[in-house]
């Protein structure tokens, strides 16, 4: 068994600064990498698919580059990431965990992709996922689930448990995810590590395979919110590419996240509906006690409501399921892809291709998503979910002129047992309670782990902040992060 | 088979899915088993995704996208494009020109 060398220890940052100084070559810590990939994937499941040699050709120019003197290009030179299977790799397979894509290696790289590269990146490969990142456990990936570093018995969360357990086990620095309703937040949590969800349109998702295009972003999965910060700095900005882009200009966060070190004067909107019996004891006990250091370095809580939650789930679901019927129209077997065999009429071929390739769980949100846009049935559930996707988004409108962020749990539980829930969806989805909304409003949000259960799995607090206010998160989580660093690490097959 | 009918703003009850209906409307061939299992898995969520029919939404406006400014266009001059070689590399079937699928019309 490989254990993690200590230099993959370290953060992002620091594994950087090590490769500029020459503590080490960038083709010994990519070879590090990949051989702790060799090792854990058996166990974890991790990959989806390893470019062993995309990223050791990628280090040998990075190291002649530096044997030349020409030093470092960008600010992530060297340093191994690993990319969720949900985004575009140009030339390296894309199946975001499904059969429908198992072969397909696209012509282009995702924006954010392409901007981790331009920065000196070394892309590791792929990583597991939920299928098409509709799921909350990375347990219905066609190419078998992911496992949780800190107890194999769980599940990693989802839909990026792939990305959360390549970086939580030292597979890679850090990683690229996709959140529509958690799917960074969430496995960032169960992982013990920090991930962050732009506002919408902060991040290009050009590239990234459409789930639910009003809620879809792209962020990162990393050690520590100083990571997170950097790589949200080098993928964010404005795309022609995505008509969603935001033309805002992109603040350092980096430097916003160097530079924090209290709480002082921060208001942070604590809401009722999010703190209540629903959590678990360990998660509540955990969220409490974050809370109380926050005071102490200076911050004040304040109580605010967000009276529509209790209609959040339903809001997300009927908007998400209804945006992915549309979204996955497209997988028809004509063009790329799988196609089902046989001599068959258009449309049988086009039944049949989705048949086959599609897991249950796809299945399920697609037909669910067909019948609330059909005829007869739209205005009742999909355009009610819109007007209650106002009336959330005005909820939180409300909260923010009494706070500057809003904290709660990023989860009411912690990771659980692979297969458990599993023969109930609706229970599955009730678990999101906590991340949809930041999506259905278009806010950002963060996770950073903050302590664990009784069982040793972590558990994450959520900090939310109003459109464009990554700043202020970014700032909260430094902050809290420089005096309560969570120091804990999964040893290999438990929890410590 | 046509779509039923419920011309109601608000669903004030959980309607019953037409599992074949909508599977028809979503190019998803189903088994019976997963008929069967489908359905009752989209009654059970229908009855809990009805609850939105409690609230009062009169005058309260859809939000469609998180953000919506104006419409911004770029130059009408033609530029790179995917290379019809690399277009169709993965495509199931094709002629080197175009992609192969059955009789559309």
């Amino acid at each position: 068994m490989t254990a993690p060398d200590p230099v993959t220890l370290a953060p992002l940052t620091a594994q950087a600064t090590a490769i500029a100084r020459g503590d080490i070559s960038v083709t010994a810590l990519v070879d590090l990498y990949l051989a702790r990939i060799d090792a854990r994937q058996p166990t974890l499941n991790a990959f989806r698919a390893v470019d062993a040699d995309g990223a050791r050709a990628a280090a040998a120019l990075a190291d002649a580059r530096l044997a030349r003197g020409e030093g470092p290009a960008g600010r992530l030179f060297g340093v191994p990431i690993a990319i969720k299977d949900q985004l575009c790799t140009r030339g390296l397979v894309t199946s975001a965990g499904s059969r429908m894509l198992e072969h397909w290696r696209p012509p282009y790289d995702a924006t954010a992709v392409a901007r981790l590269r331009a920065e000196g990146a070394i892309i590791l490969g792929k990583t597991n996922q939920d299928e098409f990142a509709m799921g909350s456990t990375s347990a219905s990936c066609a190419f078998g689930p992911v496992r949780n570093p800190w107890d194999t018995n769980h599940v990693p969360g989802g839909s990026s448990g792939g990305s959360a357990a390549a970086v939580a086990d030292f597979q890679a620095a850090a990683a690229l995810g996709t959140d529509t309703g958690g799917s960074i937040r969430q496995p960032a949590s169960f992982c013990g590590l920090v991930g962050i969800k732009p506002t919408w349109g902060r991040v290009s998702r050009y590239g990234a395979v459409a789930y639910a295009s009003s809620l879809d972003q792209i962020g990162p999965i990393a050690r520590t919110t100083a990571d997170a910060a950097l790589i949200l700095e080098i993928i964010a900005g404005h795309d022609p590419a995505d008509m969603g882009s935001l033309r805002d200009p992109v603040p350092a966060y980096s430097a916003i996240a160097a530079a924090a070190d209290t709480m002082q004067g921060l208001r942070i909107g604590v809401p009722a509906e999010l703190m209540g019996a629903g959590n678990s004891p360990d998660v509540a006990n955990a969220v409490g006690e974050a809370l109380a250091r926050c005071e102490a370095l200076g911050a004040t809580l304040v109580p605010v409501n967000l009276p529509h939650t209790a209609f959040a789930i339903q809001t997300y679901y009927l908007i998400a399921m209804a945006e992915a019927s549309s979204n996955l129209a497209r997988y028809d077997g004509l063009r790329y892809g799988h196609r089902a065999q046989g001599d068959l009429e258009l449309e049988e071929l086009i039944a049949k291709t989705r048949a086959e390739a599609f897991g249950p769980e796809v299945k399920r949100r697609i037909l669910l998503g067909t019948f609330a846009l059909s005829a007869g049935y739209h205005e009742a559930f999909y355009g009610r979910a819109q007007q209650v996707r106002t009336l959330i988004r005005r909820d939180f409108d409300a909260a923010y002129t009494t706070c500057d962020i809003i904290a709660c749990p990023t989860s009411p539980v912690t990771a659980p047992r692979l297969g458990e829930k599993h023969d109930d969806p609706l229970a599955m989805y009730l678990m999101d309670i906590d991340t949809v909304m930041s999506n259905l409003a278009g806010h950002c949000s963060l996770s950073l782990p903050i302590g664990q259960d009784g069982e040793g799995l972590p558990i994450g607090l959520q900090f939310m902040a109003p459109h464009l206010g990554e700043a202020r998160i970014i700032a909260a989580a430094a902050a809290y992060e420089k005096h309560h660093p969570f120091e804990a690490r999964p040893t290999d097959g438990g929890a410590q | 088979m046509s779509a039923p009918q419920n011309t109601d703003k608000a669903p004030q009850q959980a309607p019953h899915i037409d599992i074949h209906h909508v599977a028809r409307l979503a190019r998803i061939a189903l088994t019976e088993a997963e008929a069967t299992a489908f359905a009752a898995d989209l009654d059970h969520m229908l009855v809990y995704f009805a609850s939105l029919g409690t609230l009062d939404l009169d005058g309260v406006p859809p939000l469609t996208e998180p953000e919506s400014g104006p419409t911004l266009f770029r130059p009408d001059v033609a530029g790179p494009v995917l290379d019809r070689t690399e277009a169709l590399s993965q495509a199931p079937a094709h002629d080197g020109a175009a992609f192969i699928v059955p009789r559309v019309v």
